[in-house]
């Protein structure tokens, strides 16, 4: 509809327009419909809001008002027969909600005190933990090696010395060296062993508390019913169970797998054994630097050259420190010394000097000197005795006796 | 007579040096000797001696990590346990070459050129759309000369020396490119970050959160510089569940990596199949391309 510009429009119009709009129009229908026509701010608000229904256009032209009396949609109500449906249902809702609330017992809200803060408050909504609380719990990852990797070097030494007392005592007893990690590690019993090279191999010296039957017991998997604490194991669990299972299948497998599976009694000693306090130790407060000290040196010259008790001795020890060693220190050590030499590296130093004096290659030099602070010409001075005649003469003259540069400049050095 | 020039060189260059360093004293300085360095017995030149105070030729003289071999041991471990199953052996030139940068370098920016879109196009003043009418008369309009509006100094007109799409890639040897992959395999061997893993490896569950964990255990994730996962075809769970792990690695088919690829990450995490995949066909540099006469 084309609109047309007007410039000096009546406020009267404008007035009767509004009028028109009540409920009780006192206005001539001529009046009506002449005020309507002129009208464009109606229309405009019409289009502003939605789309006008064509019928309602009908209805708007024939009265001649935005605002036509009658129903809102004339047309598309609903039937009596729905309207009377529809709020038997909306009263039979609200009776059923009146007697739910009557049958509640109602709080005693005497004693209630809104809460500031939102903690211990229940949450709810929102699905944000239910993965964490039920799905995590039943499908928690298990490695090989543990989780927490050892630290202490004297600690890494003895594990050392014990993967390598085990290998052998496996090897002495004639069993295959591939289940060296067929159990979880239990107590460590090779404290006392003694292992050392010799022309046919190596000797083991046992002590009374850790046998070779001993050793190797507790290499073996547990029994049956040391591990019937176990309870329903899930099916994944064991699927797990079964492809980390590396043994010959003649070996009872199902409770050395599921003794891994479960923390059980065993597995907490393991724990206690970790802890820098070993039970066995405990008794004469033997801390491990002082054990690791106590062994014949010599057990560091063991060849690693045999592959299968190399790889044993590596596996185990991975198993026991949580370090992972890598090829390319593997394939090197020749001796026992060539692989604690990857595992415990001295700290590295913090500042260069010790880093410098370290190389023995550099202190051997005869012209060359290492100096943990820059060499000032007052350093000169001293060296040669010179320096407390200066200090001296300067202080007599009242010059400060600080600064060396000028004394620097002095002999042509600038510092 | 190059030797020669450079005897005579090397000789300058001390009474030079000993001038300079010598001490300060004017009186040593005018009894230095000078031209009787001429004819002093010959050194060697310097390049020995600091060959001779080169630190890591003294640290790997007696290294036997620098011993040659002819082949390197190579741990397999079963995937997501990580337990150690046994030792295989590797050609030394499989896995144990030196460091080449140079070689790297040459390997990456080739890749690099290689994968370049060169679709960037540009229209010049021929091919932009509109009517070739002068603008405006040649004179009389107070104005510059114009001829029509595709000219390249108008707006919206043509692009004189735009881009227009193109090859980017550059030649590279085959049997260097060969070796920069070798070489790149190996600087991961030599660091321990080439861990291999048993054919068949994948997890049990394709939930991100679970392989979150098992880059934790085994301290692969992001606080230790995150993980290549390397497998040698399409494993599902392994796949969905590191796809939304980014932070902590990325998981790629052998047919998919390049040597950028292998140099990036912490580590390079690898099925032994997809490992034998690339040295065997990367290595052209050492296998014979000669066809036998029989």
């Amino acid at each position: 509809m084309r609109r047309i510009a007007r410039s000096g429009r009546s406020i009267d119009l404008l007035r009767a327009r509004a009028t028109a709009q009540t409920p009780s129009p006192y206005l001539c229908s001529a009046c009506k419909h002449q005020a309507t026509s002129f009208s464009t701010s109606s229309i405009r608000a019409a289009r502003k809001n939605g789309k006008v229904p064509f019928t309602e256009k009908i209805r708007q032209r024939i009265w001649g008002t935005d605002r036509p009396p009658g129903q809102e949609d004339p047309y598309g109500d609903k039937s009596v027969f729905d309207k009377t449906k529809e709020r038997a249902k909306i009263e039979e809702a609200e009776e059923r909600e009146e007697q739910l609330v009557a049958s509640k017992p109602k709080p005693d809200l005497s004693t209630y005190e809104p809460a500031s803060t939102w903690d211990g408050l229940e949450k709810v909504g929102g699905f944000g933990s239910w993965w964490k609380e039920n799905w995590d719990p039943d499908h928690q990852f298990k490695g090989f090696l543990p989780a927490e990797v050892m630290k202490d070097s004297d600690e890494v030494t003895a594990a050392l010395h014990r993967a390598i007392v085990e290998v052998y005592a496996l090897q002495q007893a004639g069993l295959p060296l591939q289940d060296i990690s067929a159990a979880v590690p239990g107590v460590d019993l090779t404290h006392e062993v003694q292992i050392s090279p010799s022309a046919s191999g190596v000797t083991l010296q046992f002590s009374e508390e850790a046998s070779l039957e001993q050793i190797v017991q507790s290499l073996t998997p547990a029994v049956e019913d040391e591990t019937a604490v176990k309870e329903h194991p899930t099916e994944s669990e064991e699927d797990v169970a079964a492809d980390r299972s590396t043994i010959d299948p003649l070996h009872p497998k199902v409770d050395e797998t599921a003794e891994k599976e479960n923390p059980t009694e065993s597995e907490e000693d393991v724990a206690a054994d970790r802890s820098t306090v070993d039970p066995l130790a405990d008794s004469t407060q033997m801390t491990y630097d002082e054990l690791v000290a106590s062994w014949d040196p010599s057990w560091l010259q063991i060849s690693l050259e045999d592959p299968e008790v190399k790889f044993a001795v590596m596996k185990r020890t991975m198993q026991l420190t949580g370090l992972r060693i890598p090829d390319a220190a593997i394939m090197p050590a020749k001796t026992v010394k060539g692989l604690l030499a990857h595992l415990v590296k001295p700290p590295k130093p913090r500042k260069l000097v010790d880093a410098l004096q370290q190389k023995e290659e550099l202190m051997n030099i005869p012209n060359v000197n290492i100096y943990a602070k820059r060499v000032t010409p007052i350093d000169k001075h001293k060296r040669v005795g010179r320096w407390k005649v200066i200090e001296k003469e300067l202080e007599e003259r009242g010059l400060p006796v600080t600064g060396h540069e000028g004394q620097a400049h002095a002999y042509g050095d600038y510092r | 007579m190059a030797s020669k020039g450079l005897q005579s060189f090397s000789r300058s260059l001390k009474t030079l040096r000993a001038l300079n360093t010598g001490s300060k004293d004017p009186l040593t300085q005018c009894l230095a000797p000078r031209l009787s360095r001429s004819m002093a017995t010959e050194t060697s030149l310097p390049s020995q001696t600091s060959r001779e105070y080169d630190p890591t030729f003294l640290q790997t003289a007696t290294d036997p990590a620098f011993e040659i071999q002819d082949s390197v041991l190579t741990t397999i471990y079963k995937f997501p346990t990580m337990e150690p199953i046994r030792f295989e052996s590797y050609a030394s030139k499989h896995l144990h070459l030196p460091l080449r940068r140079d070689i790297l370098h040459r390997a990456v920016i080739f890749e690099g050129d290689f994968t370049r879109q060169g679709t960037a196009s540009t229209k010049t003043r021929w091919e932009i759309h509109g009517s070739h009418r002068k603008i405006r008369p040649q004179k009389g309009m107070g104005m510059s000369r114009l001829g029509t509006k595709q000219s390249p100094m108008l707006k919206g007109g043509g692009k004189s020396f735009g881009p227009h799409p193109r090859d980017f890639a550059t030649a590279l040897p085959k049997k260097m490119y060969d070796l920069a992959w070798r070489t790149a395999l190996s600087w991961r061997y030599r660091r321990g970050e080439l861990i291999v893993c048993e054919d068949g490896m994948d997890i049990e569950y394709p939930k991100t959160r679970f392989v979150k964990q098992i880059f934790e255990h085994n301290h692969w994730g992001r606080e230790d510089g995150r993980s290549l996962v390397i497998t040698g075809s399409f494993k599902k769970n392994l796949f969905r569940a590191l796809r939304h792990a980014g932070e902590d690695g990325r998981i790629q088919m052998v047919r998919e990596v390049d040597v950028k690829d292998l140099l990036e990450l912490g580590r390079v995490i690898i099925e032994k199949r997809a490992l034998d995949e690339i040295l065997n066909e990367h290595q052209s540099d050492l296998v014979s391309q000669v066809r036998s006469a029989v």
